[in-house]
């Protein structure tokens, strides 16, 4: 762009000229758009300068207000118990279930994607718990795995097992707390199912059509067609996979224990964040800060690798 | 051009919000002035508002006693606020919500020597030492009038400002129901019974000891048993409530952590206790504790319940609902007689929240509290329990047993052994308020998790307590 | 070229009952949970205690149900909570974020692309990061324990995700019409209002339907901001009753008020399930 010679009235002159013939232009568009800017400036930059300041400061809410600099960050990784339990049980779950919820909806979704009868039934069929409030479908799955009164071991004992040897599913201290947390996220698999539907009708049907002729069974054309064509939905889901379930609170409703689970088995991130702002008799919510700042830190750096290695993504209509 | 005018936007816009981010505080004035002319005037006006946890006992009193309050101050309307969830934290929500929305916090607030440490501390109470001091001055307070032991447990520490009014004594009692004492020990004469009862019925008598609990109890054990009861449980005993482990604990010698702050957890007297609490699981009288099931006496199942709550709830459960006697007797003493038997005690009052607008016309209602008259509505209104005037000792001849007594209910246990009481203290040798309740909240989850289980368990979960409270102690901030 | 008729072989045909067989599988599976939930809400106190824990009760009842409408439990208050909120942002979010994409299809403005890439942006953002200054800030407008907290914030356009969908719609309609109109002198918003906004009918339903399924089912919004029974919502309640209902009478209660929660956003999946699950797959097009 020209430089601009701001010397003199006639510098000036024409500035103003532009200002206001900018002005004129878009006033109507910013007239649109206002709702949205002063929803953004309110409700989301200032709160979000807040709790980075928050993160430096001792906040309790009423009282205090003491600027502590580091300090939060010099507990969270140094003497805070909870905080490598948390984001272990964190990773595990997020490297548990992402892959396993991706590729089971994805293959659904190719089952019922089919051209065979009946499968738009299914399709209804699997996205109904998807439409079941969270709240119900927690609970339910908490009465059906309960240890002696639930309809799981029930089950499990008519097949045979030994009364000792019943998992206790939510309430255990080991892996198979998780294991039942991935049981009940499965129930909910739809969601995902529909959202693949959209890509696989993408794929031109042109490419099937030749790849038959040359010979390729089904599994084939399955590896070679169907999922490179759809790896931009891929990587979508893949990263918003991530992130969602690295903020997982369905804990809260489920675990014994008040959220964390016997044993801290299932005590996740988002659960650590509320306890801290909001438990107990008093509110921190400059640590709670200091930890949501970590998270987002944690979700940026996942972004950016997951982003740089991301070469294998197709876009576009190319050949 | 354009990105050049953005980051100056962007610098402007940033700069603003960043000098407008410190927020409001609420300090409310500790620096108070007392007015007491307004105790003397029953005519003055004003409206308070009393926050009371949402048990429904804690209803009943305060309805009793504002009532009565109501005939000394009749000008003054008095409202009530159930405190939803979890009492302390809502408060603090209060609070926070206070500076701009007045008159969220109550007055006055119900607390207990359990839980008024947290609250003290992040200064929700008011200290109240000013107005004790003045009011003993004007001749408006007697402090000889109390339990002195009771009335201490009120203060900070238990040993310095006033913040907490105690309203009663309060000790652990065992609730019965007599019905099935009867029924079970129908046939046995009083040398073959288990335990001493008391005079003309078969239920015990004050005093008994924690051997003879175990011995009656192997007796119900067999009769539900054998009388389609297999899946009940005999006692509620809520071991992991901080009254009754204390008192097993300090009778056992386990002090859990030391005047030099040393945590003595893991050591032969605190496992002594937990395998004595174990052996009623084993046993199946109690309940395992952290799971769903429970010996539900209030539901009729259970024969014995270990709390302080008062006598008259459980008559109103039992006797009036569903047509049990019920009775009840003193807490087994754990090494007997001669040995050191202690029972858990505790205090239950009000206080005044520190944000209060009204602290004089708040003051008139706790002192009223206090009062005969007060201690008396609060009996009436159900609490059955030693009261905190030492006036009012007499279960049979006052308000708060001379009914129950009247019908044959052993009031008498609430009396029974005050030199054994012993409150629960263990966290304050480690000065630091803000972990009081994370101690004990560790200590119960130690009980939760190795009661019911195997051997193994049950050490590795004491040692990891024991490791637990140093690094609480040590990581306290 | 003729092409050949597929022809169905036994390996297909047996391929294709084996994926069958495992789609019906999993669709028993799937469903059970929720007849399971069913049954027992239909049971009394004591035979959903038993053990081992029976599928179908011998005696139905709806006892469960009586008790969920009568007067003594909150349960149709918490459905009222829930339906205020509900009917605000369901006439909010569709309006304001129609509003907001016809700006930034329809019009031209300074700034236009800088201000979307800001707002797909703040997508990324998580939730906790912002919950405790917004909290604050509330707490300051004297919200404590209100639904304002919970529909307020939507009038400044709903949500990202809202604005971006009815912008791909919006860019997919053709701009002749909007031409037209503005040579005949209709302002920008008499443009957006009685042309553009009756074209997304079908993107507004998918929002609105979308909407009420979301907030019928928020739970961590009213858990922070509403405090006492008299204000909390269906989601809130249910899961606070639950907490009380610890006596094991009582499941069939909780388990028909979770059958009664699942009603409302059954019967509208049943209504308009086309219109939602091919609005979700449109989603999936972002890419």
């Amino acid at each position: 762009m020209a430089k601009l010679n701001f010397a003199g009235k006639n510098g000036i002159k024409h500035v103003w000229g532009l200002v206001k013939k900018t002005v004129k232009d878009s006033y109507t568009g910013w007239l649109f758009v206002l709702p949205l800017v002063i929803g953004l400036l309110v409700f989301t930059f200032i709160p979000m300068f807040q709790s980075l300041m928050y993160c430096f400061y001792e906040y309790d809410g009423v009282r205090v207000f003491r600027f502590i600099g580091f300090e939060n960050f010099v507990y969270m990784f140094t003497v805070d118990r909870d905080v490598p339990v948390v984001i272990a049980n964190t990773f595990l779950w997020t490297i548990l279930s992402v892959p396993v919820n991706l590729v089971l909806s994805y293959a659904f979704a190719l089952f019922v994607n089919m051209k065979t009868k009946g499968m738009r039934f299914f399709r209804i069929l699997y996205y109904l718990p998807v439409v079941i409030p969270g709240v119900v479908s927690a609970l339910l799955w908490k009465d059906v795995f309960d240890p002696v009164y639930g309809i799981a071991n029930s089950f499990l004992m008519k097949m045979g097992v030994a009364q000792s040897s019943l998992p206790r599913w939510f309430e255990s201290e080991d892996f198979m707390a998780m294991v039942s947390l991935l049981l009940m996220s499965l129930w909910g698999i739809g969601g995902g199912m529909v959202l693949w539907l959209a890509a696989l009708k993408a794929v031109p049907e042109s490419l099937y059509e030749s790849a038959r002729l040359d010979g390729a069974n089904a599994f084939v054309r399955c590896f070679v067609i169907t999922i490179p064509m759809c790896s931009a939905m891929i990587f979508y889901n893949l990263l918003m996979s991530i992130i969602g379930s690295l903020q997982n609170f369905t804990t809260y409703i489920v675990a014994p224990n008040s959220g964390k689970g016997n044993g801290n088995s299932l005590y996740l991130y988002a659960v650590k964040i509320y306890n801290t702002a909001f438990s107990g008799y008093k509110f921190e919510y400059g640590y709670a800060s200091a930890l949501a700042w970590f998270l987002f830190l944690i979700i940026a750096v996942l972004t950016v690798i997951l982003f740089s290695t991301s070469r294998w993504v197709y876009y576009g209509e190319e050949n | 051009m354009k990105r050049q005018l953005f980051k100056a936007l962007a610098i402007i816009v940033s700069a603003f919000l960043l000098v407008g981010c410190t927020p409001r505080l609420n300090n409310p004035e500790t620096n108070y002035d007392v007015n007491l002319d307004v105790v003397s005037n029953y005519e003055v006006e004003g409206t308070l508002k009393v926050g009371i946890t949402s048990i429904y006992t804690e209803r009943w009193l305060i309805d009793a006693l504002i009532e009565e309050y109501n005939q000394v101050y009749p000008n003054v309307e008095v409202k009530v606020d159930e405190v939803q969830g979890a009492y302390n934290n809502t408060l603090v929500g209060y609070w926070q919500a206070e500076q701009n929305t007045p008159g969220i916090m109550p007055d006055i607030l119900v607390s207990n020597s359990t839980d008024m440490h947290s609250i003290i501390e992040n200064g929700i109470l008011l200290d109240l030492q000013k107005y004790v001091d003045e009011s003993v001055k004007a001749g408006l307070l007697d402090l000889s009038d109390f339990h002195e032991d009771y009335w201490k447990l009120g203060q900070e520490n238990f040993n310095g400002d006033q913040y907490v009014l105690p309203r009663s004594a309060d000790r652990v009692v065992t609730h019965l129901n007599q019905t099935l004492f009867e029924t079970i020990f129908k046939d046995y004469s009083d040398d073959e019974l288990p335990f001493t009862p008391i005079e003309g019925t078969k239920v015990p008598a004050n005093g008994w000891t924690w051997q003879e609990f175990m011995d009656t109890c192997e007796v119900i054990r067999k009769w539900y048993d054998d009388n389609g009861r297999k899946e009940q449980y005999l006692v509620d005993a809520y071991f992991d409530w901080e009254p009754i482990f204390n008192a097993i604990f300090r009778s056992e010698g386990a002090e859990l952590i030391d005047k030099d702050q040393n945590v003595l957890v893991d050591t032969p007297e605190v496992k002594k206790s937990v395998e004595l609490m174990n052996e009623c699981i084993e046993k199946r009288y109690v309940a395992p504790p952290g799971t769903s099931v429970q010996g539900n006496y209030e539901g009729g199942q259970g024969i014995m319940l270990f709390n302080s709550a008062y006598a008259q709830r459980f008559y109103t459960s039992l006797t009036i609902d569903q047509q049990y006697d019920y009775n009840l007797t003193t807490f087994p003493l754990i090494n007997g007689e001669e040995g050191p038997s202690y029972i858990g005690a505790g205090v239950a009052g009000y206080a005044m929240a520190s944000t209060s607008r009204n602290k004089d016309l708040a003051w008139t209602f706790l002192l009223f509290m206090l009062s005969k008259d007060g201690q008396n509505a609060l009996a009436s209104g159900g609490m059955t329990t030693l009261p905190i005037r030492k006036d009012l000792e007499d279960p049979a001849t006052n308000v708060w047993g001379k009914n129950l007594m009247d019908k044959g209910i052993n009031m008498s246990a609430y009396t029974y052994g005050t030199e054994r009481c012993v409150i629960t203290d263990y966290y304050l040798n480690t000065g630091k308020p803000n972990i009081y309740n994370d101690l004990m909240t560790r200590v119960s989850e130690m009980l939760n998790t190795s009661l019911g289980r195997d051997e193994a368990t049950r050490s590795q979960k004491i040692a990891e307590c024991q490791e637990y409270l140093e690094y609480l102690i040590e990581s306290a901030r | 070229m003729l092409r050949e008729r597929k022809k169905c072989t036994p390996k297909k045909a047996v391929s294709l009952t084996i994926i069958y067989f495992f789609m019906i599988l999993f669709a028993v599976v799937l469903l059970f949970p929720y007849v399971f939930m069913i049954c027992k809400s239909l049971m009394t106190g004591t035979e959903a205690a038993q053990i081992p824990v029976e599928l179908f009760p011998k005696k139905p009842t709806v006892s469960a149900y009586g008790k969920i409408f009568s007067s003594e439990n909150s349960y149709m208050l918490y459905t009222f909570n829930s339906f205020k909120i509900i009917v605000f942002n369901v006439i909010a979010i569709p309006f304001s974020a129609s509003l907001v994409a016809y700006g930034f299809s329809k019009t031209k403005f300074f700034g236009k692309n800088v201000l979307f890439a800001v707002m797909l942006s703040t997508m990324m953002l998580p939730t906790m990061v912002l919950q405790i200054p917004q909290f604050v800030m509330f707490m300051s407008f004297g919200w404590y324990d209100s639904m304002w907290p919970l529909t307020i914030p939507n009038l400044f356009g709903g949500g990202a995700a809202n604005i971006f969908l009815i912008r791909q719609f919006m860019r997919g309609i053709p701009n002749s019409l909007d031409e037209a109109a503005k040579i005949d002198g209709a302002n920008a918003f008499i443009r957006y209002l009685y042309i553009t906004l009756p074209l997304c009918k079908a993107i507004i339903i998918f929002m609105m339907v979308t909407t009420f399924i979301a907030y019928w089912s928020d739970f961590y919004g009213p858990l922070i901001y509403l405090k006492t029974p008299a204000k909390f919502t269906l989601a809130i309640g249910i899961f606070k009753e639950s907490e009380q209902l610890v006596q094991l009478d009582d499941k069939p209660v909780l388990m028909a008020s979770g059958v009664f929660m699942t009603i409302f956003p059954a019967i509208l999946f049943g209504f308009f399930q086309k219109e939602l699950i091919e609005g979700v797959q449109m989603t999936g097009l972002k890419g």
